[in-house]
């Protein structure tokens, strides 16, 4: 037998892969499937029967939790032919997530880190807090900007690019803000949120409860990777597709 | 590259003599245990916990000899088609028909990634310069101002700037000013003026 020199050997999820043994490989995909509205409880049923009683589309969850768990596998071609409303949708309610639930633990985490730290340090540590917060509200800022300008603009061009025609509004918001400027645009919140880790792992005062600090660096290195898997989508999958469509209706329409 | 351990595990006497003096090329000071059969190996490894196994892919079949390696770095020798366990890392693949730079290449590639992750292992305290830099940075001062105020150039002062990001793991500005706070670098009190 013939075998390529892959470093990580890939672990592909397909359709009959029970549902329970991909929490088992890879527990971080709990999120991501609760985005797609399947939630624990699922016994011994597959991939597949799930997406059959959720109504999930089979081929674009597969995409995305085989994307979320291995870095190297990223079919962007694949992933292209999806249409925009879905991978919108997705986006959007990952957004939901971060804003809903991760920001708010992190928060919780950070205030009681906060009272478990000596009178002496909490003046330093408020320094980090602050600095999260400052964080927290880039990256809100930075979902409000996509959820009400990028995502109503793309779902647009694709309604454009479907009925095929357009009329003059439309026109001059194209020529007005192309995909191509949201993606100059796209700034990094990234590099804070590694700053922040880097302070709490490198240079915080310890406290009185060193699992409090654990929880939050837990919880910041799962919210790097959902938004680097996210930006990965955005960047790779939704940009370039939007470019596509924009150019065939400036040249078409 | 001193540092370098390298278990070369092969039979074949040209291949091995070959791979010897191609490392040595490449640094004399590399450090090569030869072996020719699996029996001495256990020993072997534990007595010089070499960096990087250079195996002949016929031993790949052992799984005693597998459990034994598959902590290490593993540079593979041998022909196309053979196969390999998931147990193992094979980080570099090196044909026998392969050409001198190919094979040269290859080996190089594996060493310099070596020698990054050893240089930034130590080295990571900041130079009284750079402590100076991080100082003014946390202030609010643009390059420009550090480059007047210590009489360098804006392009020195960049370069400063990068090696403070590199060993510190912090990237922006006011991640900069908390680490100088916390560091007492500067005061709370000179930030909030």
């Amino acid at each position: 037998m013939k075998m390529n020199f892959i470093k990580n050997p890939l672990m592909i999820f397909r359709k009959n892969v029970k549902m329970a043994d991909l929490i088992h490989q890879n527990y971080l995909l709990l999120p991501v499937i609760n985005r797609f509205g399947i939630e624990l409880g699922f016994g011994d049923k597959t991939i597949e029967e799930i997406c059959n009683i959720q109504k999930v589309n089979i081929d674009f969850f597969l995409e995305i939790v085989n994307t979320f768990h291995d870095k190297n596998y990223f079919p962007e071609k694949h992933l292209q032919t999806f249409s925009i409303t879905e991978i919108v949708e997705y986006l959007k309610i990952t957004h939901e997530y971060f804003l809903s639930i991760k920001l708010c633990i992190l928060e919780k985490y950070i205030d009681e880190l906060f009272e478990n730290t000596i009178t002496e340090n909490r003046e330093k540590l408020l320094l980090v807090k602050n600095f999260y917060k400052n964080y927290k509200n880039e990256l809100i800022e930075h979902i409000d900007r996509e959820n009400n300008i990028v995502y109503p603009y793309v779902l647009e061009i694709e309604q454009i690019f479907k009925l095929n025609q357009i009329n003059e509004i439309q026109r001059n918001k194209i020529k007005e803000y192309s995909i191509k400027k949201y993606e100059n645009e796209h700034e990094n919140v990234e590099e804070k949120l590694f700053d922040l880790k880097n302070l709490i792992i490198k240079y915080l005062p310890p406290s009185k409860n060193t699992n409090i600090s654990n929880s939050i660096l837990f919880e910041l290195f799962e919210l790097e990777n959902d938004l680097n898997d996210h930006q990965r989508i955005e960047e790779k999958v939704l940009i370039p597709k939007v470019n596509a469509m924009e150019e065939f209706i400036i040249e078409n329409l | 590259m001193q540092n370098i351990v390298i278990l070369i595990i092969e039979k074949n006497f040209l291949i091995r003599k070959g791979l010897n003096c191609l490392i040595k090329e490449i640094d004399s000071q590399i450090n090569i245990i030869n072996t020719t059969t699996e029996n001495q190996i256990q020993n072997l490894l534990l007595e010089n916990r070499p960096d990087y196994i250079l195996i002949n892919s016929e031993f790949l079949n052992s799984s005693k000899l597998l459990s034994f390696i598959k902590n290490y770095n593993i540079i593979c020798i041998g022909n196309e088609s053979y196969s390999i366990s998931n147990e193992i890392t094979v980080i570099e693949h090196i044909n026998s028909n392969e050409s001198e730079e190919i094979i040269k290449e290859k080996i190089l590639q594996i060493f310099s990634k070596h020698i990054f992750a050893k240089d930034s292992e130590k080295n990571d305290e900041l130079s009284i310069r750079e402590m100076e830099i991080v100082k003014f940075v946390a202030l609010g001062c643009t390059n420009q101002e550090i480059a007047d105020k210590l009489f360098l150039s804006p392009h020195t002062v960049i370069t400063h700037r990068k090696n403070i990001t590199k060993k510190l793991g912090i990237k922006t500005v006011s991640g900069l000013t908390v680490f100088a706070i916390l560091n007492n670098i500067i005061s709370i009190d000179s930030v909030k003026q």
